[in-house]
């Protein structure tokens, strides 16, 4: 019932703001999409990636590609690239599954700053310039405008979150949450950490590449300066805002973290933007850490029991 | 030719060495991986380059008052960071990096400033097709030789040194010896920030003072940890001159951007072959 | 269903399992004793998977077990318990029961929508598993965090999680440690009852001689990595060694 309310009312938020707003609303869904793979990838899995804007980068490229080079509509080059993103993620999810502690964030690192050395050389990927998407003419049937678009990119958050939300709450969610915390008795019970791990790996390549093709498509091209490593810290500064017990945690950590961070950078800020981004996010994450390492989903659990259940990392 | 590829590459060896020498004795005796290492030297190298805009006869003085302000700042820092879990702190100091960048790049703005040497960086002592050796790689290797060669003193034959160890190996039974093993964790982070900050002031130089400047670095630094197991010191600082030579070789004769995959390559090959690093201790299953 | 030849396992210079050959019937019950340090956890880690014998060869049903990994043994239908509580975070008793199904719930990355169907297998796997906490007597803690549980009934929780993987043949590490005298009694009972009613080998380790005797319908007594008493019940009070360390 709460959830078709706000669905309804989010659907209707496109004739009660300008475009302005509207805009920020689209990029707090790209975030959030995002911020969702990150916390099956983080809190559930209970490993960490360091190089997700490389994956963000694959979906870019891939759906501005496969539309400008190859005439593929939006929505099938869009799953492919995502698709193809989430292969890449499997193949380092594999390399990094034997990896504790210190080895599997320097692996994923050095995975994403290698990956953006190779778009600023690739004369494909239109090397330190980037390169201009394709206008859409529509989106899913729909004439493409910014209220479509916003549209479509609620519609794919509310698919994924449901999905999410299902296979987590069962045997999957279940065996990765048991991997993370007590790996001896996952494999006492038959499940396969490798499996699990790079499944999740996986699984967050995956949607972070499905993001990155909706942003490029937002933005109208796709440059590298949009995926480096400081973007990978500013996901994984999301996730930790909003707690990483929940994907709900990741929703209303992407959803604040993109709002508060507009509205402080147009009020305190004058120089140039990015500074402030880094800023913020190592603000948000050496604050959280420090005084709430459960984020606000784990606040929210305290305030709600007497004793916290969910564990930070 | 080769002699010169070799000697600027252990030029930038020796930064790589100092700040994967860095990383590994924080993370030997907190457990704690530093991501802020890069952008701590970076910062601190800021701060020496305000001073010398100020002062620019004081540079030998400047340059002893930065390094002892690094140790206590890391000293300061080891105090400051909440030690429950090592990966809650790794991030916390991903936190630090994001936190000095940014702030980096709003006090001194973007534009790459050059950083004065007390010397004539020009006076060159060896020149080849074009490609001369200054006495700035003289001073980038006798300044990095001089504090590696000082450490691993201090660590082998001062009771300073000797605790430190024992900390990093035993704490449990150097705490039960009376010693202040808080105090001792926060003395290394002290020392590895100064190490860095070091590596800083040497890379400034070798390219050129900005915000962004410690990135490739650090990633070069974090593969010769990687390859040292981030456990071994001697093992580190190996790496580190080994990686910087390779660099070199592989920018002159392939292309000068490759550092990033270079790094990606070594770290992976290193992890798929000895997850525990060349010279880690192998890992038991702890049931 | 659990054969071994000439297993060894050494730690260092210390010797904990030497050139160990049993052969366990799929339906029996056997319960294994021995002063500490006797290698009876070693053996069980290396029936298990856990830990790799430096010498020998172990069958499952048949099949060398090599090159399996623990999780592929729990396939085979080998579940082993651990010492003490292994609890996850943040899941209730339900969930940690649900943890030992893992195997037998088919896997699904497209689920039919929210639990709607009634022949959903995430349903037809939590029918299951509140059947098994009825059966231990727990079930009306379903919805409990285990965390917030006494031990005894976290314990309970443990065999209702070993018992819906279905076990073929189940090894337990010390099941009773840390409980008094009468719940240990009455948990012992309980693994009985389950392993009446659901037909599984059990290999048990147990420092409790007479509850173990009563248990189990073949004992074996290790001692520095070797046998040194084997027998029925009856039988094996009469050997002198067990006499020794257990001073009937």
């Amino acid at each position: 019932m709460l959830a078709l309310f706000c669905g309804s009312v989010l659907a209707g938020f496109p004739w009660l703001v300008n475009a302005y707003w509207l805009y920020i609303g689209s990029l707090i869904f790209i975030q959030i999409l995002i911020a969702m793979g990150m916390s099956v990838l983080m809190g559930y899995s209970g490993q960490i990636s360091l190089g997700h804007a490389a994956f963000v980068a694959i979906g870019a490229y891939g759906t501005l590609l496969l539309r400008a080079e190859a005439g593929w509509p939006f929505l099938s080059a869009l799953l492919v690239a995502s698709l193809f993103g989430g292969l890449i993620g499997a193949l380092v999810g594999r390399l990094g599954v034997r990896l504790k502690g210190p080895y599997l964030a320097v692996l994923t690192m050095a995975f994403g700053m290698a990956c953006l050395t190779l778009l600023g050389r690739s004369d494909g990927l239109g090397q330190h310039a980037g390169l201009i998407a394709p206008p859409l003419k529509s989106i899913a049937f729909l004439p493409y405008s910014p209220t479509s678009f916003y549209l479509f990119l609620l519609f794919l958050v509310g698919l994924v979150y449901v999905w999410l939300s299902t296979i987590l709450g069962g045997k999957i969610g279940r065996a990765l949450k048991c991997i993370r915390d007590q790996e001896h008795l996952a494999e006492s019970v038959g499940i396969s950490p490798t499996y699990y791990k790079v499944l999740a790996f996986a699984l967050s390549a995956f949607l972070a590449a499905l993001a990155g093709g909706c942003w490029m498509q937002l933005l109208g091209l796709a440059h590298p300066d949009n995926f480096t490593f400081q973007h990978s810290v500013q996901f994984l500064a999301v996730v930790v805002l909003g707690g990483m017990g929940h994907i709900k945690g990741a929703v209303l950590g992407a959803a604040l973290f993109t709002f508060i961070q507009v509205q402080l950078e147009s009020q305190l800020f004058d120089g140039p933007s990015a500074y402030f981004g880094w800023i913020f996010s190592g603000g948000i994450l050496i604050l959280i850490l420090s005084l709430e390492p459960g984020g606000l989903w784990g606040l929210w659990q305290k305030w709600n029991r007497p004793k916290p259940a969910s564990r930070a990392l | 030719m080769m002699l010169y590829l070799l000697i600027n590459g252990l030029a930038f060896g020796s930064i790589y060495a100092l700040l994967a020498l860095a990383m590994s004795i924080t993370y030997k005796s907190t457990d704690i991986a530093n991501f802020a290492q890069g952008e701590l030297a970076m910062f601190s190298t800021y701060i020496f380059f305000s001073g010398l805009l100020l002062w620019p006869q004081g540079f030998w003085l400047l340059l002893i008052l930065m390094l002892a302000f690094n140790f206590f700042g890391g000293f300061l820092l080891q105090k400051g960071i909440p030690t429950s879990s090592s990966k809650v702190s790794m991030i916390i100091t991903l936190g630090l990096q994001m936190l000095l960048l940014g702030c980096a790049g709003w006090l001194w703005g973007p534009e790459p400033r050059h950083l004065p040497l007390p010397f004539e960086a020009g006076s060159v002592w060896f020149e080849e097709e074009g490609l001369a050796l200054s006495s700035y790689h003289l001073w980038n290797l006798l300044s990095a030789g001089l504090l590696l060669g000082g450490l691993f003193l201090l660590m082998r034959n001062t009771s300073l040194g000797l605790a430190i160890q024992a900390t990093q190996q035993h704490p449990e039974s150097a705490a039960s010896l009376g010693l202040n093993t808080q105090r001792i964790k926060a003395i290394a982070f002290g020392l590895s920030a100064l190490t860095g900050g070091l590596a800083g002031m040497l890379a400034a130089p070798l390219t050129p003072l900005e915000p962004t400047m410690m990135w490739n670095n650090l990633l070069m630094g974090f593969a010769a940890a990687v390859w040292g197991g981030f456990r071994s010191l001697k093992g580190a600082v190996l790496a580190g001159y080994c990686l910087g030579m390779l660099k070199n070789l592989l920018a002159y004769y392939l292309s000068p951007d490759l550092d990033a995959m270079l790094a990606f390559g070594l770290i992976a090959l290193v992890l798929l072959w000895r997850p525990q690093g060349i010279w880690g201790a192998k890992q038991v299953r702890n049931l | 269903m659990i054969k071994t030849q000439g297993l060894s396992k050494r730690f260092g210079g210390l010797t904990a399992l030497d050139a160990l050959h049993l052969d366990i019937p799929a339906d029996a019950c056997w319960g294994l004793f021995g002063p500490n340090g006797s290698g009876k956890s070693t053996l069980l880690h290396c029936l298990s998977g856990y830990l790799e014998p430096d010498q020998g060869e172990i069958w499952i049903g048949g099949q060398n077990t090599r090159m399996l990994a623990p999780f592929a043994l729990a396939k085979l239908g080998l579940i082993r318990g651990f010492q003490g509580t292994y609890l996850v975070d943040g899941l209730t008793v339900l969930e940690h029961v649900l943890l030992g199904q893992h195997q037998h719930i088919p896997s699904s990355f497209f689920p039919k929508l929210p639990f709607l169907s009634s022949d959903h297998p995430e349903k037809k796997a939590r029918q299951k598993a509140l059947e098994w906490l009825d059966f231990l007597g727990i079930a009306d803690q379903a919805n409990q965090l285990v965390q917030r549980l006494p031990y005894g009934m976290q314990r309970q929780v443990e065999l209702a999680r070993l018992l819906a993987a279905e076990p073929k043949f189940l090894l337990l590490d010390e099941p009773g440690a840390g409980l008094n005298a009468e719940e240990r009694e009455a948990f012992f009972e309980q693994i009985t009852a389950a392993r009446k009613s659901a037909g599984f080998g059990l290999l048990v380790i147990a420092h409790h001689f007479s509850l173990l005797s009563q248990m189990a319908d073949h004992l074996v007594m290790l001692h520095q990595g070797k046998i040194v008493a084997s027998g029925p019940a009856d039988s094996i009070v009469q050997e002198a060694v067990v006499r020794e360390h257990y001073l009937l």
